[in-house]
């Protein structure tokens, strides 16, 4: 808490102070090569002072001071290592002059920083880097020290990554005190000690634990009958504590060992007087030991399915186990060596468990259940190629669990993805309850017996923060947003609980490109759905300052790290928490006075922890799908009523369109670079393609009722007279065939209720509702070369082409290139369209993307040189802008090893055609490093890449156009995505095959549900069902 | 002098008159003899039901009303000990002390409604007054000269001379008025009326042109014109100075089943525990108060205004059935009963309204913008309101005083009491009033019918939409019968013994309905054993004694009007006893998509009590139902029959 208050101090010191130049008497720049008159006082290092130029792996300058810097990250062969930690100390000197200055780099971890300590070792200021190589200049100017003796504190204690601190060209007025500089490094053995006791006094924190010794006894006072007696010990400890502080300055070794001792009681004292609380003691916990998943690209990238890109992140060496709280001791339930088990639930009655496991890295993760004695180990999933992970209990004895027999992959990269499915209790019937894009995962049981689980899911905005809380019912209906999907950081909240009898969750507040864990937070969502208002606490308590600050990976540096919060009330929870020794995870006891103790470690750590008790059973959802049948309805009450509709007159909505984002079976090795990484190439900004499924009439009244296709990932958006968009969603929503569902109105608020009874019933109820007939034609997946491009060709081409003055403005050609074709990268790039790509978290204004705030329409709106659209060329236009301007209809490439998925030309005609041109055509593989078209398949001779060519090289002119003339013929030959006759190559049809098998299984198991009959993995080979 | 129009004649019966509010002198003719009918229940199972708590000698002592026991209990806090137990020969409704301290009134009976003076000294009954049909909720004047009864079934007030002990005249109120409270200078007394009052208020005129109410207050919805209507319960301010209304304070839009009603100590405001019926849209869903939300309105006594409506739920959490409700001495707390949920809601006042006041200025607080959004937001009490979960069962009644909250525990038998220290609510404890009694099917199934912990998310109970087992007035767009036709809620009275049910008759048997109803409407699945304890509670309910009963007889107009019910072939589908024939009728009153669809024939009995009539509730009087929505003589031969056969007529089904 100290800490914290100062450095917002510091903050603000460091915002205010001048550049005022000192007298730069003092000066700590290690040009000697060596550390000089500065110490190693803890721990040990490599190369402390290096002489490096340049980042290592990256080609760019640190920036450093003269020849020499100080690192904590080398070693002495030149290589890095973030492993290295200790503590090095200036020598002690009196500043002159409030003003210092100096560079840092490194890490940005609450244990790699720079420390400007008082002479009895307190630490005063701090300084961190931010996770950059590159040396970053600080000042600090401290009035209150001048005249005092001080030194500087560099301390590493991290071995993460960027575990790591540089450090250079420090520069005060003052003089060095060589006297105290002695006096301290003679002794570096109390140094080191006292620091050694100060590091324990940072958790000795009495008025947590007097808090929760009070409550226990006042809420258990049957159970809980030491509490006057801990509190009298505690206060023993305190006024020794209290008295003896002055050992840190008077050095004094007795005193010392005294406050150590009675640190030490403390710490003895909050074990006996937290484990003694009856919900910790009264039933066995459960956990699991496994090594922390290693890291890849996201934090639902922890399954390394078999077959997929990341198999060999696999780690063996698991198993489930019960720790008894009272006497520490433990028993294992299930242990697999090789293998893994994760993501333990405990049935109602408390007797058994099902939990997800993989015998080893060959085979995949299946449902099982074991007794909670050990006993009755079944395993109730066994489908080959797909994993079952995250398995819940539902109130009715069947089971939720996530699961990638939809196979499909994450839209900004390569990975496997994972819905909900539910099954019956003994594995029968599987299907699918969740239908989003990505990931559906760490589904619970809310006390009112909905799953509540954490979706990853995009459109038409930023891969990083969207993945969000959110519930449904058992049966897959009604699924909603709960909680985080519109806030920027964390970008990760997942994992969470309800708090049973309160409107609170604990949840993990973790990052986009992290393990599934991070801070722990409790919300409380009447306070809010986004940001930072709603969070009630956080572990660590600073963390709460990061909510709403920065980016979707901005917890990366919190640490300790959390996982697997269990509520045992709205103020005692068990968590998984870092233990201090690297990533090994401990099973924790936390409350909200603030209080931290450690049940128990063992093995590569753990995690997972809960009861091993019964618990209430809440009510059975009845189901309100259907098995058969395609359609489900949907309503909106007023789509006037909601939090984002400023300026939006009454009456100006006209059509609600109902659009299908539909998901990425298929990948490939090679990218294009757009929001974030597309494996191939679909758009210039964003991930998705879209398939129109209809536009339906919205009511004088804003009433709207349809019909929606089941079971399709759709949005909606309210579009005007003219069928321009209005008003957007930019997340998706799915109906239950015979499901009938709705809102009260667009980006409604959710934390009220439905407004009073209007007068009238909405309009559009009092009619069947609308059908969903397609646009301009029946549903089909949208592709800009054959939906819009034919409108510049008809209108603008003759004047927008290459070497035409006009085209040499905004090119509308339909010339195919590289990765897309010419018109499409001419208004992406030139920034004409408007459309908003992977947007930010927050939901927009009315208007403020799309065709109403395009350039594009605003030019062809104002009657260009006599152009006059017709009105279905407009519609063509505006409609493709306001489904966020996509590019290719499908997922799937003809060309999936060269650049961006979508080259004809292979990597190595293309890295010639580079070198005969000098275009660095790799790194224009994104939508920031592109540069424009240079290459027309269509028209090799057009190409932009070979106009200087010809005038100065003629072979090597003809050698590249030949090269481009191959292009020509081999897309000719193998059409690409963007032409007619595109044919997905091998590897895609191979995924796409599994995805129709899988589809085919799941349609059996509906048939069996239908039929009220059984169907269990095991009776299925190759997609059918075997008949005996 | 007020005049109300004349289509308010039928519906207020025991008065007889036709007019609203009747000057004193006329209102002494009313003392007539009235017939003595028992109660519906007969208390088989032996329980107490405590029902009402008033607290008495700052808190020494309780007096508890055990309705189905017929007994007042008198409970000794400072002993924790029953002292004395007063047999009455009613079922005792309401309870009220006198300012004096001496006397306690407690209410009962039906058609029979008296008023029993108890000496608290002697714990003896010392007489009775008879007032109205089926007296409740009573308040007494300062100075003890008078004592105001509110009668629910004959829609009146009874002013009871306290010197001379009789009732000096009953005044019209509106639909079942049910909790009232009196300003301290004892001008105006806030009654709650616990339904919509389903009258078309737009023509009253003082005689003095001082009065002018326009509000327009009806249950019916005319589906097929799409004109305006709205259905909400009202607060009426009675001026008991010059023995009449003096404002009608409409609740919003939805407001029904309204249950209690108090005044702060101070003065300043009214409190109205009461639900809102979303009941426009389609029940596909209950959270977020997709259905009803559960609500208290707060009324201004200054300016006898609607301030606002907040909502007592939770965002996930609804909290049902408010029922009774109290503030502290010292006006800084209001408690609220859940009888859904069994819980007590205590609201700090004060923050509540510097958080009313910060919104009017144009604050955002929670998630409300303005003033009128305050009625939708389901987050308006976080930090102001706790909720105390209490060990017994069906909290209704509540009494708080010096820094203690005791309510009734209606199926428990049982007392809930915690204290109030600053705000903190502390230990909660619940004390049984008698040996406990093993429930009968009949208990059993009452207990279910009010326990929103059979709901999805407790935003409701059985009894939400159906009070007392009938109905709420309102109309409700439930998905068995398609989507955007919503039907009127019926009765469940007699619903065993008419099969088929539902409007649309599309259950074949009441026992189906009520395992749809956890189905569709409160989303859960329920065991069998419990659906069967409700098929039993709802067999055993019976019909309430028609106030159009003159000394448990029809009158003879209802007599007259029983030949015109066999001459316009009213008898043919309505026959006696059950009234129906349970056959299905297209009478020409289905709207919308619903036209031409057949409708099952609804019982007549206890119609007096259900309005308003037809499918979609579109008629708010009988007289509607049988002249003005049936031109075409399809729904019986009714054109041709004269005003006085009408009018018979009415009488005569209004009598059932």
């Amino acid at each position: 808490m100290i800490r914290t208050i100062i450095t917002s101090v510091i903050l603000l010191i460091l915002t205010v102070s001048s550049c005022a130049a000192a007298d730069t008497s003092l000066r700590f720049s290690f040009e000697s090569g060596g550390l000089g008159d500065w110490k190693i006082v803890e721990g040990g290092f490599g190369e402390i002072v290096s002489g490096r130029e340049r980042y290592h792996g990256i080609d760019e300058a640190y920036g450093r001071d003269g020849a020499y810097f100080l690192s904590t990250l080398e070693r002495g062969d030149g290589s890095p290592n973030d492993g290295f930690t200790g503590v090095i100390e200036s020598p002690v000197f009196v500043p002159d002059d409030p003003d210092m200055s100096f560079l840092i780099g490194g890490g940005k971890h609450r244990d790699t920083y720079i420390a400007l300590c008082a002479v009895d070792g307190r630490e005063v200021l701090y300084a961190r880097g931010s996770n950059s190589e590159r040396m970053r200049h600080v000042e600090w100017s401290v009035p209150e020290l001048v005249g005092k003796r001080v030194f500087i504190r560099i301390v590493d204690e991290s071995t993460a990554g960027w575990g790591h601190v540089t450090f250079d060209g420090f520069t005060a007025s003052g003089e060095i005190d060589e006297a105290a500089t002695h006096a301290r490094f003679s002794d570096l053995d109390f140094l080191r000690y006292a620091r050694r006791v100060r590091r324990m006094l940072e958790s000795y924190d009495p008025e947590a634990l007097h808090a929760a010794v009070t409550d226990l006894s006042k809420t258990f006072p049957g159970e809980y009958r030491r509490g006057n007696e801990y509190l009298d010990i505690l206060s023993d400890i305190e006024a020794i504590v209290d008295t003896r502080s002055g050992a840190f300055t008077n050095r004094d070794r007795i005193e010392l060992a005294s406050v150590e001792d009675a640190v030490k009681r403390f710490e003895t004292l909050r074990r006996e007087a937290l484990l003694a609380n009856p919900l910790v003691r009264r039933n066995p916990i459960l956990f699991t030991v496994r090594d922390q998943y290693l890291p890849d690209h996201h934090n639902t990238a922890t399954i390394f399915q078999t077959g997929e890109v990341n198999t060999l992140s696999f780690r063996g060496g698991g198993a489930l186990k019960v720790l008894y709280p009272a006497d520490g001791m433990t028993e294992t339930l299930v242990e697999m060596p090789n293998g893994n088990i994760r993501d333990p639930e405990v049935d109602f009655d408390g007797g058994r468990v099902v939990f997800s496991m993989r015998r080893d890295i060959a085979d995949d993760y299946h449902i099982y259940e074991v007794s909670a004695d050990g006993d009755g180990f079944r395993q109730l999933t066994y489908a080959a190629g797909v994993s079952d992970i995250d398995p819940l209990y539902l109130p009715d004895g069947s089971i939720v669990f996530s699961s990638t027999r939809e196979p499909k992959f994450c839209m900004c990269n390569k990975h496997i993805m994972a819905n909900l499915f539910r099954m019956e209790a003994d594995g029968a019937n599987i299907h699918q309850i969740g239908k989003s894009t990505l990931f559906e995962g760490h589904g619970t049981l809310t006390p009112d017996g909905r799953v509540l689980y954490d979706r990853w899911e995009y459109v038409d905005r930023n891969f990083g923060d969207a993945q969000a809380l959110w519930t449904c019912n058992p049966d897959g209906t009604n699924h909603a947003l709960y909680w985080g999907n519109n806030t920027n950081s964390p970008g990760g909240v997942i994992d969470a609980r309800i708090i049973s009898g309160t409107e609170r969750a604990i949840c993990v507040f973790g990052s986009c490109h992290d393990r599934p864990w991070g801070a722990l937070a409790i919300i409380d969502r009447r306070l809010g759905l986004d940001l930072r208002d709603p969070v009630i606490r956080t572990w660590p308590p600073e963390a709460i300052g990061i909510v709403g600050h920065g980016n979707w990976d901005a917890f990366l540096g919190v640490r300790p790290k959390y996982e697997d919060p269990y509520p045992l009330s709205d103020t005692y929870f068990l968590c998984s928490r870092m233990t201090g020794e690297g990533e090994r995870m401990g099973i924790y006891l936390i409350d909200t006075f603030g209080n931290e103790v450690l049940l128990h470690e063992e093995g590569a750590g753990c995690y997972d922890p809960m009861p091993l008790s019964p618990r209430l059973r809440p009510n059975v959802i009845p189901s309100r799908r259907k098995f058969t049948g395609e359609n489900g309805r949907f309503y909106v009450v007023d789509v006037y009523q909601g939090t984002h509709m400023r300026g939006v007159e009454p009456g100006a909505v006209k059509y609600l369109r109902v659009i299908e984002s539909p998901e990425k079976r298929t990948w490939n090795y090679y990218a294009w670079s757009g929001q974030g990484t597309l494996w191939p190439a679909m758009n210039w900004h964003d991930f998705l393609n879209k398939r129109i499924l209809g536009t339906v009439p919205v009511e004088d009244d804003g009433s709207v009722y349809c019909e929606l296709p089941a079971e399709k990932f759709v949005y909606f958006q309210l579009l005007d007279e003219n069928g321009m968009m209005i008003q957007s969603m930019r997340s998706g929503t799915i109906v239950q065939p015979g499901e009938v569902t709705g809102c009260i109105g667009c980006h409604e608020n959710r934390r009220t209720a439905p407004l009073p009874a209007y007068t009238t019933m909405p309009i559009a109820m009092e009619k069947p509702p609308a059908k969903l007939t397609g646009w301009r034609g029946e549903q089909r997946l949208f592709s800009y070369m054959k939906e819009v491009q034919p409108v510049f060709d008809r209108s603008c081409v003759r004047c927008h082409d290459f070497g035409k003055p006009a085209g040499d403005r905004l090119n509308l050609a339909p010339d195919r290139s590289l990765t897309f074709n010419t018109s499409y990268n001419e208004l992406w790039r030139k920034s004409f369209l408007s459309a908003i790509g992977g947007g930010p978290s927050e939901i927009q204004q009315p208007f403020s993307w799309g065709s109403h705030a395009s350039r594009l329409i605003e030019v062809v709106q104002s009657g260009h040189k006599g152009v006059e659209l017709d009105a279905e060329s407009f519609d063509r236009l505006v409609t493709w802008i306001d489904i966020n301007a996509p590019y290719y209809p499908v997922y799937t490439t003809a060309y999936p090893d060269n650049l961006a998925g979508r080259s004809p030309l292979s990597p190595a005609q293309l890295a010639r055609l580079g070198e005969l041109t000098g275009v660095p055509f790799e790194k224009l593989a994104g939508h920031n490093t592109n540069r424009g078209v240079q290459i027309s398949f269509d028209r090799p001779e057009a190409s932009p890449c070979l106009a200087e060519l010809k005038e100065n090289n003629e072979a090597a002119y003809t050698e590249a156009l030949d090269i481009i003339r191959s292009g020509s013929d081999i897309l000719a030959r193998n059409p690409r995505a963007d032409m007619d006759g595109h044919v997905p190559c091998l590897i895609d049809q191979l995924r796409l095959g599994k995805y129709d098998q899988r589809r085919q299984i799941e349609l059996l198991n509906r048939h069996a549900i239908n039929s009220g009959e059984k169907l269990y993995d095991t009776d299925i080979t190759n997609g059918e069902a075997r008949r005996e | 002098m007020i005049r109300p129009s004349t289509k308010h004649s039928a519906t207020i019966n025991t008065i007889s008159i036709s007019i609203l509010l009747v000057p004193v002198l006329l209102a002494l003719v009313l003392g007539c003899a009235r017939t003595v009918v028992k109660h519906e229940s007969d208390n088989a199972g032996g329980y107490l039901s405590p029902l009402e708590i008033v607290a008495a000698d700052g808190g020494k002592t309780l007096y508890i009303a055990a309705h189905t026991a017929s007994s007042i209990i008198e409970y000794d806090t400072s002993t924790k000990r029953i002292a004395r137990t007063i047999s009455l020969p009613e079922h005792p409704t309401g309870l009220a002390l006198s300012r004096d301290g001496g006397t306690l009134f407690a209410s009962g009976g039906v058609s029979d409604g008296r008023v029993f003076l108890i000496d608290r000294k002697s714990a003896t009954v010392t007489g009775e007054i008879p007032v109205g049909h089926t007296p409740g909720t009573m308040v007494v004047s300062p100075g003890d000269t008078m004592l105001y009864v509110l009668n629910r079934f004959d829609n009146s007030i009874s002013v009871v001379d306290m010197r001379k002990k009789e009732e000096l005249l009953a005044a019209p109120l509106l639909r079942e008025p049910i909790a009232a409270d009196i300003t301290p200078d004892g001008r105006y007394i806030l009654v709650a009326n616990h339904l919509p009052s389903g009258e078309r208020l737009y023509d009253y005129v003082t005689d003095g042109g001082i009065l002018m109410i326009g509000s327009y207050i009806s249950t019916g919805y005319f589906q097929g014109s799409r004109e305006a209507y709205a259905s909400a319960g009202v607060v009426l301010v009675y001026d008991t100075r010059y023995h009449r209304l003096a404002e009608l304070i409409s609740l919003p839009n939805g407001a029904t089943d309204l249950r209690g009603l108090t005044i702060s100590p101070d003065g300043r405001y009214a409190y109205v525990t009461h639900i809102i019926g979303r009941y426009h849209l389609p029940t596909t869903q209950l959270e977020r108060g997709w259905v009803s939300v559960n609500a208290m309105s707060i009324i201004d006594i200054k300016h006898l205004e609607l301030v606002n409506t907040v909502l007592l739920d939770d965002l996930d959490h609804g909290a049902a059935n408010p029922w009774g409700i109290q503030c502290t001495q010292d006006g800084a707390y209001i408690c609220i009963t859940h009888s859904g949920t069994g819980e007590v809601s205590v609201i700090d006042r004060y923050a509540l309204h510097e958080r009313l006041n910060a919104v009017a200025r144009g604050d955002t607080v929670g998630a409300s913008t303005s003033p009128s959004t305050v009625q939708t937001d389901l987050t308006f009490l976080t930090g102001i309101r706790k909720r105390v979960s209490l060990n017994g069962k069906g909290a209704r009644g509540i009494a708080v005083t010096d820094g203690h909250v005791y309510t009734a525990e209606y199926f428990s038998d049982s007392i809930g009491m915690f204290a109030i220290d600053d705000g903190v609510p502390g230990a909660v404890e619940s004390i049984q009033l008698g040996p406990e009694k093993p429930l009968t099917a009949e208990r059993a199934g009452e207990i279910y019918f009010h326990d929103a912990g059979l709901c999805f998310q407790q935003w409701l109970s059985c009894a939400t939409c159906h009070p007392d087992g009938r109905a709420d007035a309102l109309n409700w767009d439930l998905l068995n019968d398609g989507i955007g036709n919503p039907k009127n809620t019926k009765s469940l009275l007699y619903s065993h013994r008419t099969p088929p049910v539902m409007i649309t008759g599309i259950r074949d048997r009441a026992e189906t309905a009520v395992r749809a109803g956890f189905h569709f409407i409160q989303f859960t699945a329920v065991d069998e054993e419990i659906a069967c304890a409700l098929d039993a509670y709802l067999k055993s309910l019976e019909p309430v004694p028609s106030p159009y009963l003159e000394n448990g007889r029809e009158s003879a107009a209802a007599k007259r009007g029983r030949k015109v019910f066999e001459k316009a072939g009213c008898a043919d589908c309505h026959p006696s006893p059950l009234f129906t024939d349970l056959a299905s009728y297209d009478v020409g009153t289905g709207a919308g998509v619903d036209v031409g669809r057949p409708f099952d024939t609804p019982t007549l009995v206890e119609i007096w009590r259900t309005k308003p009539y037809l499918a979609d509730g579109r008629a708010d009087t009988m007289y509607d139902v049988l002249k003005n929505f049936n031109q075409y003589d399809i729904h019986g031969f009714t054109q041709k029959l004269d005003a006085e056969e009408i009018g018979d007529l009415i009488e005569y089904v209004m009598s059932q």
